[in-house]
């Protein structure tokens, strides 16, 4: 333990012990009787915020003091105006601390994860599944953010050292299967649990990380400053990406990647605070060139998504001929784990996709058995990866949560479909990057800025 | 003729497990949001339910309104403000005054006070003090109280939203009925020589 | 022991005098006069007319009634053996109805009604004085020990005549 307070916890005043967040949790980290306050076991908890979600128990105005919620919204890192409940499961606020950051004036480079696009309108008043990323990106600039780039850019990054590094693999580089590491949660649980297999998590860091890794390399050398003066910041729908970008390796040269992660909820938060009115902005897009994506970096933020986006690259490097069908429906899905199997240039490739942590253990232990017979496997720690994760805007009526995940994973397939640019290889953008700055996937430069170690100190 | 009886929502102790999802249901059902599926930022006031989760060494579970047949709270309204609507006992909050006496009639205390909200602010009202100098100003309040989600297509909010069905419609009239039809099969298959003069049994 | 009636289903017929009867008992005055349709039809027994059975049910004087329980009021309370209804402090919440398990009480005309055994009707409970079919019992202490005790003996030893 590294003296660091967990990002996710439970206070005791407002808890009732309703034991919902149990249900929940996909590690078993919430302990309590029934009808007492719960509380969270620092050492097994993997941040998702699944649990904040789910929480339902909140400081009643007929009960609370005014006082002592204003000195809750501090402790919580809130904005004090912010006149949503307190809820008794909570995540910690980065909101306030960046809203300063940029008023004093700093070269500010920011990112958002696919998720966001897909569900900010919700904290606006549009319907479930609206996707906006003209508003989004019309937002940050309204807030002062001098370079508005997108996650998305590095999600096509991703694919291209995640597939290379997969087909050395394949080659006999290193073990199989491959697991994605793009969700922290799941790599911390790893970590965890499974310390053993850590050499079967692709060394790639997440989009998050290889965004801020490159906005304060490249990023930096086209606008002139300074790496050290560059302060980055990512938006996303995951409480668990703010222990991420403090991780040990997540780093490049002596500078952090990511300097401030905030969730979909906390962006929102911040446009309320500065009355920025979010549903009549403008659609603008995002700064090139690192704010350029295809439709497949964009449906990161779904199950399967990671690994349809990966397929249609890999089967192209592979066989030399696109993917017949752009859409690989066969890794669509929901909660719980998936397989398939396709054949490209007539080797049979194995591919699991899995939803929800809880559902690993069994493919973790056959791994360790090693009666696995899968080559690559995508795992994201929430039910229908990141559109559900536990940064997103709070659905308020448990019954309407399947719903609103349903529209938001159609928003991000939307977005895919009417995207010129479907494939990350093809992302002009990428393939300029690689020209000018980074040379090949897995190369030197990929290794220092692109690539990290788990297993190291949490 | 009879009368149709007042439904009235009630909950089941044995199956609450007091995760205040009803609360937050019920004052999302009537807070003017308008939307189809709220997220805690569209919140731009608190939330005021008017279910009260009620938490006792001996049992949790919420208590609301149970639209008295003869209610103490319409009956003792001076401003003839809490009326019958679709069966319902509704506190129509344009009438309300904030006196405050049905709180004090209503024997579950079923009835809460609060402060009126519009555009995410108190609605304030100035009072000014005996001498005519300075103005106070305080809050408008009115009385809530469970209004049976009259006009939600969906029916009570509650009802719709709890996690472990604890909360459900007692149709009084009808469970009445069920209840009397299972007594005298009891007392036809179970119950016998009530008239010792009749022999065997 | 409270004493309580009960109707014998194998007996009962259905006809519904006994729900006439007691609403004109309860409403102080004849049906059967002029202007007696003004009253408030309100029997305290209830008829349950089914395939299966047929019997009227009324309020069995709990021990540990369950409506004078639940009342917020204070309205149902034991008076002499009898489980009364104030009229007077009730509120008509149906919370009693909620309680009761056998469905014996009811709430008409604002207030709850229950049977109370006719205990200021000279004639007795007004059910039995009007049942064709002899249908009803009043169950009193000593009728009840008397058959438990007459049981007792006729499982010990099926021959024998118990002694009281």
């Amino acid at each position: 333990m590294n003296g660091q307070q967990n990002v996710i916890r439970i206070d005791s005043d407002i808890c009732t012990g309703c034991g919902r967040c149990k249900d929940v949790c996909p590690v078993g980290a919430v302990e309590g009787v029934q009808g007492t306050p719960h509380s969270i076991r620092e050492d097994v908890c993997v941040l998702c915020g699944q649990c904040v979600q789910q929480c339902s128990a909140f400081a009643s105005f007929y009960e609370q003091h005014p006082a002592c919620i204003a000195e809750k919204k501090r402790e919580r890192g809130l904005f004090v105006s912010e006149a949503a409940p307190l809820f008794a499961a909570w995540h910690t606020g980065d909101a306030p601390r960046v809203a300063s950051r940029l008023a004093e004036g700093c070269h500010s480079m920011v990112q958002c994860a696919p998720a966001v696009r897909a569900a900010i309108g919700e904290e606006f008043g549009m319907p479930a599944g609206a996707l906006t990323p003209g508003r989004l990106a019309a937002a940050l600039r309204r807030l002062g953010f001098d370079r508005v780039y997108d996650t998305n850019f590095a999600a096509d990054l991703t694919i291209m050292e995640e597939g290379s590094e997969l087909l050395q693999r394949m080659e006999g580089a290193g073990p199989l299967p491959m697991f994605t590491s793009c969700c922290p949660a799941w790599v911390r649980y790893a970590e965890q649990q499974f310390p053993d297999l850590l050499e079967h998590l692709s060394s790639c860091k997440s989009p998050q990380q290889m965004a801020g890794a490159v906005f304060k390399s490249y990023g930096a050398q086209l606008d002139g400053v300074d790496p050290r003066q560059v302060f980055s910041v990512a938006v996303m729908p995951c409480t668990c990406k703010k222990a991420e970008a403090q991780r040990p390796g997540m780093e490049h040269d002596g500078v952090r990647d990511v300097d401030a992660v905030l969730t979909t909820g906390e962006l929102a938060a911040m446009l309320r605070q500065a009355h920025i009115d979010f549903a009549a902005l403008p659609d603008e897009p995002f700064d090139r060139p690192l704010g350029s994506y295809s439709g497949a970096g964009n449906i990161f933020g779904l199950t399967g998504g990671v690994m349809e986006a990966a397929l249609r690259t890999a089967y192209e490097l592979v066989t030399g001929e696109p993917v017949p069908c752009t859409e690989l429906v066969y890794v669509r899905g929901g909660e719980g784990i998936r397989h398939a199997t396709l054949t490209m240039d007539g080797r049979t490739f194995r591919v699991a996709v899995v939803a929800g942590l809880q559902h690993v253990r069994p493919l973790l232990e056959a791994v360790r058995a090693g009666t696995c017979d899968v080559d690559f496997v995508e795992v994201m720690c929430c039910p229908q990866g990141c559109i559900s994760g536990g940064g997103q805007p709070k659905v308020l009526l448990p019954f309407q949560r399947d719903e609103v995940y349903a529209a938001r994973k159609a928003a991000l397939y939307r977005h895919d479909a009417e995207l010129a640019c479907r494939k990350s290889h093809e992302n002009p953008q990428v393939q300029a990057l690689y020209r000018e700055f980074l040379g090949e996937p897995l190369g030197h430069v990929s290794h220092n800025l692109l690539h990290t170690v788990y297993g190291q100190t949490r | 003729m009879q009368s149709q009886l007042s439904d009235f929502v009630v909950a089941d102790a044995s199956r609450c497990i007091g995760c205040r999802v009803c609360e937050v249901a019920c004052a999302v059902a009537h807070t003017a949001t308008g939307k189809e599926h709220p997220v805690a930022g569209n919140l731009d006031s608190p939330l005021l339910p008017r279910l009260y989760l009620v938490r006792t060494p001996l049992a949790t579970a919420p208590v609301q309104c149970r639209h008295c047949e003869d209610a103490p709270c319409a009956a003792s309204c001076p401003a003839g403000a809490i009326r019958r609507k679709d069966g319902a006992l509704v506190v129509e909050e344009a009438r309300c005054v904030g006196c405050k006496t049905c709180m004090l009639a209503c024997p579950f205390g079923a009835v809460e006070l609060v402060p009126v909200y519009a555009q995410g602010r108190a609605v304030m009202q100035t009072v000014q003090t005996e001498d005519g100098g300075v103005c106070t100003v305080s809050p408008v309040m009115v009385a809530v109280k469970c209004d049976m989600c009259t006009g939600r297509q969906a029916g009570p909010a509650c009802v719709q939203a709890c996690p472990r069905g604890a909360l459900r419609m007692a149709a009084v009239s009808d469970l009445r009925r069920r209840r009397c039809a299972q007594a005298a099969a009891g007392l036809a298959k179970y119950v016998t020589a009530l008239h010792p003069e009749d022999g065997r049994s | 022991m409270n004493a309580f009636i009960v109707a014998d289903p194998r007996r009962c017929i259905g006809c519904a005098a006994c729900e006439v009867a007691c609403a004109a008992a309860a409403a102080g005055q004849s049906v059967f006069a002029p202007g007696g349709q003004a009253a408030v039809f309100s029997p305290r027994l209830h008829l349950v007319a089914e395939a299966a059975v047929t019997a009227p049910v009324q309020c069995r004087q709990c021990a540990d009634a369950p409506c004078a329980a639940i009342c917020p009021r204070g309205a149902i309370r034991m008076a002499e053996g009898v489980v009364t209804v104030d009229s007077g402090l009730c509120i008509g919440c149906k919370m009693c109805m909620v309680a009761c398990p056998v469905g014996a009480i009811e709430v008409r005309g604002g207030r709850a009604s229950k049977c109370q055994l006719c205990t200021d009707r000279p004639e007795g409970p007004a059910c039995m004085q009007v049942c064709p079919a002899e249908a009803f019992t009043l169950v009193r202490a000593q009728t009840l020990r008397a058959e438990l005790v007459r049981r007792r003996a006729a499982g010990l030893c099926p021959a024998a005549d118990a002694r009281p």
